[in-house]
């Protein structure tokens, strides 16, 4: 029984695949309105995820709360939180007041913070990278940095003659190529992964 | 007993007569009752007992008898537990082969005397003294040579080593790096508000792009009261920089009196968008209002998928904004049918991905609608070959704080923007001398490793 | 040369699905190569050796692994990278699931949070002790990616974690999450298809996998024939792609195109 809902999983997920794929390729209509109510189907099932992942979000941190684990209490200002906003906005409306107060007093000072700290751990990062030893790809990223940096800033109006060229150079040719480089190989890697599931032979959906 | 289980034992006598040198063995009481002790004897079975080896050693060894006794104990003790092994198994005793070297075939005594006389297996009346004695002491040291102890030796501590666990490879959690981070953390802080605190005066001017210059060309050409379609796709956390630069084209959008329509693929776009609005109403001395100037039409699901169905019915997928009227059947939005229809489109993103999908998705389905693209800074460098190629992709390219500050030198906002400009100047200066000192100290110590190799 | 017969498949789309079936039949004859072999032909990927020998150590030593699947969704094109992370995720539960400490599993969307816990619930059946499976095994951290990398500080920093392997969809803030791994002690396996996260893993972690590496990793931790006919099937047509990159650069340079 259990082989049977697979193989039909499995068959589910293969066929819909291969209409979706078919159908962006080829402009037949019978094939371009299946896509389009599949693809409706898909944005309302991801929206509903959307729903679960807050739900699952909610139990960890109850259950973090509950079983007294460390910082259990930032879990419950958590959850306070969460159920605070939703009420001031589903009864407000997302773009009254008070939504936008909690938006621009908590959420965006919040994640701004967050940037800082990035900031800081970047910079901390680049400062240490060559502890790790001096090789040429090492020196080489830590020259293109340092470049960078120096090319955007000016001191009290005087640049460095010719480096702004040098970064501007860097960052629209090489940098560019390299990243060309690099998501082409990202995506015949995602291609792959999605031929993998469309044969079947990938299940990340469990069994 | 089964040839399978025979000892590899050397060929002995068949009568064991080759070790019986005193004859007929005359077996002590001690030995009797030894050997009577076991109960599988089967009746009438001659219990075959092992052969004292003592007997192999030459008479005059009489200081050795002792051990011997005790070596004779322990081998009748071995054979008695064979034949207990062969009577188990109901062999006869004279079927039976010889089971140890040396083994004489010795016959259980007769009591001769008193009331048991013709009784087998009697405890004697007397204990004979010959076999009284004191306990062996033998010798527990373990009879090896040198070489087979050192191999011993060596295979204990082989595995006393796979017992006792390795100490694990820890990292170092020192506390410089704490002290390190700290320390960044103050300097750049001290970069960004120096400039803000003193007040420094706008004589550094962010630079300007010829890519911003089109863009502003290109909304300049565009007649007033046109309909743009506004996408607000960045993430709260770079709003600093985002908002700066985008403020700048909405502002110049909204001085042409531009109706706007706002959609967003991210979550919290709309709420974005809205917060724009109201900064840019406050500080521009604009009144726009939802309905009147502008729709937000709200968070569109799905990402690439959700953007794709929005780019081919844009009615069906989003038919009422935030507030839930249907905004497209009611002015200006009774003739926009597709996105073709609208006269711009712009759209600000901090992710470079994001700014793919709206180029790759949308771009297509636009036909004679430009498009700009708002960009932060590490993003420009992936979105700008769609802005480089033949025919270009995209329009306009607006990239990073710098350029918003430029744009907002032409308002009162001028001399703010340029002390923004100047922390975040001072700050990249820091921040390079810190990783330019850093690399220097670290390479050094690297090269210094390396020296005496 | 006639450029509009040129354009016409471009924007019909005939040479998009036409590179599709050619990776598909590809990727086929590779299965059929694959399997003839004894061993798969594979270049070492020295952060992949690491990671089978960290996962081995953590389960001796009684310690946690993390694995963070990231912020994209299977509805984006990062949904790739999600779900090369949930195959290396199977794996790891099948090893490590019944330990003291089984793995925790973090990610930034939904869709992959409901993914992970499905692959954790299926790998319990399989071993026959479906008592063991706990729903929150698979967390969803948070649903912004900032919110998400906040989400997930705690767990490297709290939990134990002697391993984390962080492969998915990240941006720049993937620094945090290293660095929060470096302050603990723990061994940091990192891997994304952003650019921007993959210049900074360069930097702060030791172990990163760069580029189509991580879509490697299902070649690499179960070696199942069509990952590895898959990733041959990769290498034959980027080397196409370039030959036709230098060609088209060619007749450019020519003045042809």
């Amino acid at each position: 029984m259990r082989q049977v809902r697979n193989s039909i999983v499995v068959a589910i997920a293969v066929i819909t695949g291969i209409i979706i794929l078919v159908g962006y390729f080829i402009e037949l209509p019978v094939l371009k309105n299946l896509r389009i109510m599949l693809l409706h189907y898909a944005v309302i099932f991801i929206a509903v995820a959307l729903i679960v992942g807050v739900v699952n979000l909610v139990q960890v941190h109850w259950k973090k709360f509950q079983n007294r684990q460390p910082g259990g209490v930032y879990s419950l200002i958590l959850i306070i939180s969460l159920l605070v906003t939703i009420i001031v906005v589903g009864y407000f409306g997302p773009t009254s007041t008070p939504s936008l107060w909690i938006f621009s007093n908590i959420q965006i000072p919040v994640a701004s913070s967050l940037i800082a700290v990035l900031t800081v751990v970047l910079t901390y990062t680049g400062v240490r990278l060559l502890k790790r030893g001096l090789n040429l790809f090492s020196f080489l990223f830590m020259a293109t940095v340092l470049i960078v940096i120096l090319g955007t800033v000016s001191f009290q109006g005087f640049r460095i003659p010719g480096l702004s060229e040098l970064r501007t150079w860097i960052t629209q040719v090489p940098a560019v190529g390299g990243a060309r480089g690099i998501l082409l190989g990202v995506a015949l890697g995602t291609i792959a992964t999605g031929m993998r599931i469309l044969m079947g032979s990938d299940r990340p959906y469990g069994r | 007993m089964s040839d399978d289980i025979k000892p590899n034992t050397e060929t002995s006598p068949e009568d064991g007569k080759e070790f019986d040198k005193s004859g007929e063995v005359q077996k002590s009481t001690a030995e009797q009752s030894f050997q009577d002790s076991s109960s599988d004897n089967q009746p009438g079975q001659e219990k075959k007992n092992p052969e004292r080896l003592a007997d192999a050693i030459p008479d005059d060894k009489t200081s050795d008898d002792v051990a011997e006794k005790s070596l004779v104990q322990d081998s009748q003790e071995d054979g008695e537990e064979l034949a207990d092994d062969q009577s188990d198994r109901g062999v006869e005793d004279k079927d039976q082969p010889k089971l140890v070297k040396g083994e004489q075939e010795v016959h259980t005594r007769e009591e001769q005397d008193g009331p048991l006389v013709g009784v087998e297996g009697v405890l004697p009346a007397e204990l004979d003294p010959y076999f009284i004695h004191e306990p062996v002491r033998r010798s527990i040291k373990l009879q090896v040579t040198e070489a087979q102890e050192t191999q011993a030796l060596l295979l204990d501590q082989m595995i006393k080593g796979e017992i006792e666990p390795q100490p694990e490879v820890t990292r170092s959690k020192s506390a410089s790096n704490n002290i390190l981070r700290i320390g960044i953390a103050v300097f750049l802080l001290v970069s960004i508000l120096l400039p803000l605190s003193t007040r420094v005066p706008a004589s550094i001017t962010p630079p300007v792009s010829r890519d911003s210059v089109s863009a502003n060309q290109l909304i300049e050409s565009i007649s007033d009261g046109a309909t743009v379609l506004l996408s607000v796709d960045y993430e709260p956390g770079l709003s600093a920089e985002m908002d700066a630069a985008l403020a700048s084209v909405v502002d110049r959008m909204m001085m042409k009196d531009f109706y706007l329509v706002l959609v967003s693929t991210v979550p919290t776009g709309p709420v974005q968008a809205e917060r724009l609005l109201v900064f840019l109403n406050q500080g521009g001395g604009y009144q726009y209002e939802s309905s009147e100037n502008y729709t937000n039409l709200g968070y569109i699901p799905g990402g690439p998928i959700g953007l794709l169905n929005f780019a081919e019915a844009p009615r069906q997928v989003m038919p009422y904004d935030l507030d839930g009227n249907a905004v497209w059947y009611s002015p200006p939005l009774q003739n926009i049918s597709s996105l073709s229809d609208f006269d711009l489109v712009v759209v600000a993103t901090e992710n470079p991905d994001r700014g793919r999908s709206w180029v790759e998705q949308v771009q297509p389905k636009l036909g004679n609608t430009p498009i700009i693209l708002v960009v932060s800074r590490q993003a420009e460098p992936f979105v700008r070959p769609y802005y480089g190629s033949e025919p270009s992709q995209i329009q306009g390219l607006v990239s990073g704080f710098g350029v918003g500050a430029f744009y907002l030198n032409s308002n009162a906002q001028a001399g703010f923007s340029s002390m923004y400009w100047s922390s975040l100047n001072l700050a990249l200066i820091v921040g390079g001398l810190l990783m330019l000192i850093g690399a220097v100290i670290y390479a050094g110590k690297s090269l210094n490793t390396r020296k005496p190799e | 040369m006639n450029y509009v017969y040129l354009l016409y498949i471009v924007d019909s789309g005939i040479l998009g699905l036409g590179f599709v079936l050619i990776f598909f039949f590809m990727m086929i004859i590779s299965a059929i190569i694959v399997r003839r072999r004894d061993e798969p032909l594979l270049r070492e990927i020295p952060t992949y050796s690491k990671l089978k020998r960290s996962i081995n150590l953590s389960v001796e030593s009684g310690q946690r692994l993390h694995l963070s699947l990231g912020s994209g969704g299977i509805n984006y094109m990062q949904g790739g990278s999600a779900l090369a992370g949930l195959s290396l995720l199977k794996r790891l539960y099948r090893m490590a699931g019944l330990s003291d400490r089984p793995p925790v599993v973090t990610s930034g969307d939904g869709t992959i949070g409901v993914l992970s816990r499905d692959c954790i619930r299926s790998v319990y059946e399989e071993v026959g002790v479906r008592e063991e499976y706990e729903p929150t095994s698979g967390q969803v951290s948070g649903l912004t990616p900032g919110s998400y990398i906040a989400g997930t500080l705690p767990v490297i920093l709290d939990q134990q974690v002697s391993t984390n392997i962080l492969m998915g969809h990240f941006n720049s803030e993937i620094a945090l999450l290293a660095d929060a791994s470096e302050r603990r002690g723990s061994l940091t396996v990192a891997g994304s298809d952003n650019i921007t996260a993959q210049a900074v893993g360069y930097a702060s972690t030791e172990d990163l996998l760069v580029g189509e590496e991580l879509y490697a990793s299902g070649a690499y931790i179960q070696a199942s024939t069509m990952h590895v006919a898959s990733l041959h099937a990769q290498d034959f047509l980027r080397w196409a792609i370039v030959a036709v990159i230098l060609v088209a650069g060619a007749l450019k340079l020519a003045g042809v195109l």
